[in-house]
């Protein structure tokens, strides 16, 4: 009867107050759940948002010793100074090419991986494998790069194979041909089961009861796969693009750097590095601030693009 | 209770007053403490705690009059190297920061950040540092405008290492001596002697590198460029500045040929682009190459942990002197230096402007060249590692080792005391200057190749033995501090990750045969471009010749050209 009673006691003024009221009574219903949140809410305001005021250094002739506040600004001379230099292109074009072949190679690989797992019965033996397939992913960039260049050394494993079958002896550092295979190679390598995980998981969230029906229906193995296991995972696949898509010129600029040579630079001169070494090695913070700054808002741009995309064809998306 | 709170704010007052009178202290010339931070590197060993270190600061107290409180922030030198941008870019500044960059150090001064020496030394404040300034021109190198921002490395080089270098050129003497080759005197008696080597040895390639370079720079260009009178970059040839590729008549060119030759005919190991130190041994000893161009001194010497000619390999590599160039001409000796009293303009220790006690601090620093310090940081502690024999330092008879090849000084006795950069644990604050003899003796002996047989000697001592003096020498060692507007020298180091970029790329390329050297005069033209090079060659012999006016002398008379 109290609830019958109570919107005729409720005054004009109460009644605009009702929902801020209700929005309290949330808060503190979620109390614990919102304080499990502010340890996140505080890293990303203090190591997202605030360095973001570093932007402003992009467009200025940036002093250490003057500050953000007090260096003179030059406006967009260094944007255009980046994008002046024909290096710079080199490493934009490397680093999207980069970025699309580890995508195109890359993306799928933990995908069919995971697939693969799910279709193992040995329960003893699948977990053998997914854990060997995490290990690569534990080991140092500079580990990793260290023992690609022994496989790829004249007398590695690599040139042993090459040797085997009549081939001569290939220089795999010292070639431009061959850092973008050995790059996203050994980025699949690297990351291939650690990967699957989420894929994995997802595999567990589709409901058994669609196999069996399929099985009724007499689907086979690959059929249950294209029928159900795939737009099962479908969600995660799309978010996971979408993310995939927003960092494709976020390329691993530190494995580069260990890969390249001089002879190389033709394909390995990627922006990370050049960022690298104009903003870390010269020194020339305005510059590089312009550079992150610019790629950033070609990220935003493919993020948005791919969002978009996927909810007009596959009407699944981010937001 | 009126008791208590009284008692209480006599501790208070008590406790307030004491914190004062310990500040005004800490900040106050005529204190008995002086405190101060210390950011800077270590080496092998952080020299905190050490006998030698302990006479270091009381060597310092003495002569200051104050005790030293001292804050260390100390990174090994690797790390240290890297963070130098990070570092500035904090703005907190240690009251003595030793700089990497020259350009850093300018900027800093010019921005007020740090103090200017200049007036210190003016009026007589700085006598120690004022005498190695007063040599080998060495003012010109470390001034800017006027203004003097930095403490920088000091060398004294003595007569029987004056021209010496870390770099070596090695053969594998047992297979010359077995093969009767003749160890080649001339770059077109290396291209012979490798054709004959390759002859023997199909599957070799005798001219190898000891290492591929850093941050995508390719070593064995720079050796080569060096013998050959040239760099591949702007660089002051004694005369004036000028970009090595588009000057010195095609010499740069020259050396770039060779290498491809050198390398179309299987004559240049194809790891000389990526080869890394760890992985030169091995090659070393297996009879990958025979020649080494840019061997350091240290891996022919086992008893300093050397790579080479260790454990089960027969052969023997030794050190052999640098062949002339291509041209018949004495080569330039790669990071040689010049006789007496030089200095490395490149880094140097900076004193805060924001420091407390800065003409106290200034005192400290300049105290690190005088002969005390200079002898302890080298040679240890006077009476148990070194005497003075007709005022000059001598290590002890009983520290000393003759016998055999084994190094003249025992190392590890040194490492305990321990002194000098030879040790690799280096005391008081970075840098203080170092002695080439005393590390030269540290070093030990390696086997080297002289006067058409095998002997012993020091690294330093016969690389400089083996010199021509200072035709031997790359004039840019002696390149002056140029007065160069902040504008010029930021446009300058933007310009220098594209230039160098674009270089490293095509060097390769050219060496490797994938581009055609029809093509030379369009990749000079287009590296000009991207390095704004032409205007960087013109603001440089501005700013020289602007350095010549004002100090009425010429720069190229001092360094005998």
């Amino acid at each position: 009867m109290r609830g019958e009673s109570a919107p005729q006691l409720v005054s004009s003024t109460s009644l605009r107050s009702y929902p801020q009221r209700a929005f309290l009574r949330r808060l503190i219903q979620q109390k614990w759940l919102i304080g499990m949140t502010i340890p996140a809410v505080i890293f990303v305001v203090l190591f997202s948002y605030l360095p973001m005021v570093g932007i402003l250094v992009a467009f200025q002739n940036y002093n250490v010793f003057q500050g953000v506040f007090h260096s003179p600004w030059v406006g967009f001379q260094n944007f255009q100074y980046f994008f002046s230099n024909p290096i710079a292109w080199q490493g934009f074009r490397n680093t999207l090419v980069l970025g699309l072949l580890s995508l195109l190679f890359g993306f799928p690989a933990p995908i069919i991986f995971a697939l693969l797992l799910n279709e193992l019965t040995g329960k003893r033996f699948r977990k053998f494998v997914q854990s060997v397939s995490y290990l690569p992913y534990f080991i140092s960039v500079v580990i990793m790069v260290g023992i690609l260049k022994d496989l790829a050394a004249p007398q590695g494993l690599f040139n042993g194979i090459a040797h085997w079958f009549g081939v001569q002896t290939i220089q795999f550092f010292a070639d431009p041909g061959w850092f973008r295979p050995l790059f996203v190679g050994s980025g699949i390598w690297q990351t291939l089961g650690w990967s699957s995980i989420l894929y994995l998981a997802a595999l567990t969230g589709i409901d058994p009861e669609l196999y069996a029906a399929a099985k009724i229906d007499g689907a086979g193995r690959w059929k249950q796969t294209l029928h159900i296991t795939l737009p099962g995972l479908s969600p995660t696949i799309m978010i996971l693009l979408i993310l995939s898509i927003g960092s494709i010129l976020n390329t691993d600029y530190q494995k580069v750097l260990l890969m390249q040579s001089p002879s190389n630079l033709e394909t390995s001169n990627v922006i990370g590095t050049y960022v690298y070494q104009v903003g870390i090695q010269n020194a020339q913070f305005s510059e590089a601030a312009a550079i992150g700054l610019a790629l950033s808002v070609v990220a935003f741009i493919l993020v948005i693009g791919a969002n978009w995309a996927a909810k007009k064809w596959t009407e699944q998306s981010l937001w | 209770m009126r008791s208590k709170r009284l008692l209480a704010s006599a501790a208070i007052s008590l406790l307030a007053t004491s914190a004062m009178l310990s500040t005004t202290a800490s900040a106050s010339s005529n204190s008995k403490t002086l405190s101060f931070t210390v950011y800077q590197p270590y080496f092998t060993k952080s020299p905190l705690g050490t006998a030698a270190q302990k006479v270091w600061t009381q060597d310092m107290e003495k002569y200051l009059g104050v005790k030293l409180n001292i804050t260390w922030d100390q990174l090994p030198f690797s790390t240290f190297l890297g963070k130098e941008s990070t570092y500035l870019a904090s703005g907190n500044l240690a009251d003595v920061s030793l700089l990497t960059s020259q350009q850093d150090i300018n900027t800093a001064g010019n921005e007020g950040a740090i103090v200017n020496l200049m007036p210190y030394l003016k009026k007589g404040d700085m006598p120690y540092y004022a005498k190695w300034l007063k040599q080998n021109d060495n003012l010109a190198k470390v001034e800017s405008n006027g203004h003097l921002y930095y403490f920088s490395n000091g060398l004294y080089n003595g007569p029987s290492t004056q021209f010496g270098t870390q770099e070596t050129w090695m053969v594998r003497y047992d297979i010359f001596q077995k093969y009767h080759i003749p160890i080649p005197q001339s770059l077109n008696q290396v291209y012979t002697d490798a054709l004959r080597l390759k002859k023997l040895f199909p599957k070799s390639y005798p001219v190898g590198s000891q290492w591929a370079g850093t941050g995508g720079v390719i070593n064995i260009d720079t050796v080569f460029a060096h013998m050959n009178h040239t760099e591949g970059d702007v660089y002051f040839n004694g005369l004036k500045y000028v970009f090595g590729p588009s000057a010195d008549y095609g010499r740069y060119k020259a050396t770039i040929e060779f290498l491809h030759k050198l390398y179309a005919q299987k004559l240049l190991d194809p790891n000389f682009l990526t080869i890394s130190s760890s992985q030169f041994p091995s090659l070393a000893d297996s009879g990958e190459f025979f020649m080494v161009p840019n061997g350091f001194g240290e891996d022919l010497n086992p008893s300093q942990g050397g790579s080479l000619n260790t454990g089960s390999f027969k052969g023997q590599w030794v050190a052999i002197p640098v062949p002339k160039n291509l041209y018949g001409q004495v080569s330039w000796h790669n990071a040689s230096d010049g006789p007496g009293y030089q200095m490395d303009p490149r880094w140097g220790s900076v004193i805060s402007s924001k420091a407390n006690n800065i003409p106290l601090l200034v005192k400290l620093l300049d105290y690190q060249y005088s002969p005390q310090i200079f002898n302890l940081y080298n040679y240890g502690i006077q009476g148990k590692t070194f005497q003075l024999v007709n005022g000059k330092p001598q290590f002890l008879p009983s520290i000393l080792k003759t016998k055999n090849h084994e190094p003249p000084i025992d190392k590890p006795l040194l490492q305990k005391l321990p002194v000098g950069a030879g040790s690799g644990i280096r005391i008081g604050i970075q840098w203080i200057p170092e002695n080439r003899d005393a590390e030269n003796q540290m070093f030990g002996l390696m086997p080297v190749y002289l006067h058409g047989k095998i002997t012993w000697d020091g690294m330093w001592s016969f690389t400089s033995q083996t010199s021509d003096g200072l035709k031997s020498v790359d004039p840019n060692n002696f390149a002056p501090s140029l007065p160069l507007s902040a504008q010029q020298q930021t446009q300058i180091a933007n310009d220098t990750t594209a230039l160098s970029t674009y270089m490293n790329e095509q060097l390769a390329k050219f060496i490797l045969g994938q581009e055609s050297f029809s093509q030379w005069p369009q990749f000079v033209k287009q590296a000009e471009s991207i390095g704004n090079v032409q205007q960087v060659v013109s603001w440089d012999n501005a700013a020289l010749k602007t350095l010549e006016t004002q100090n009425h002398w010429s720069y190229r008379a001092s360094v005998g050209k």
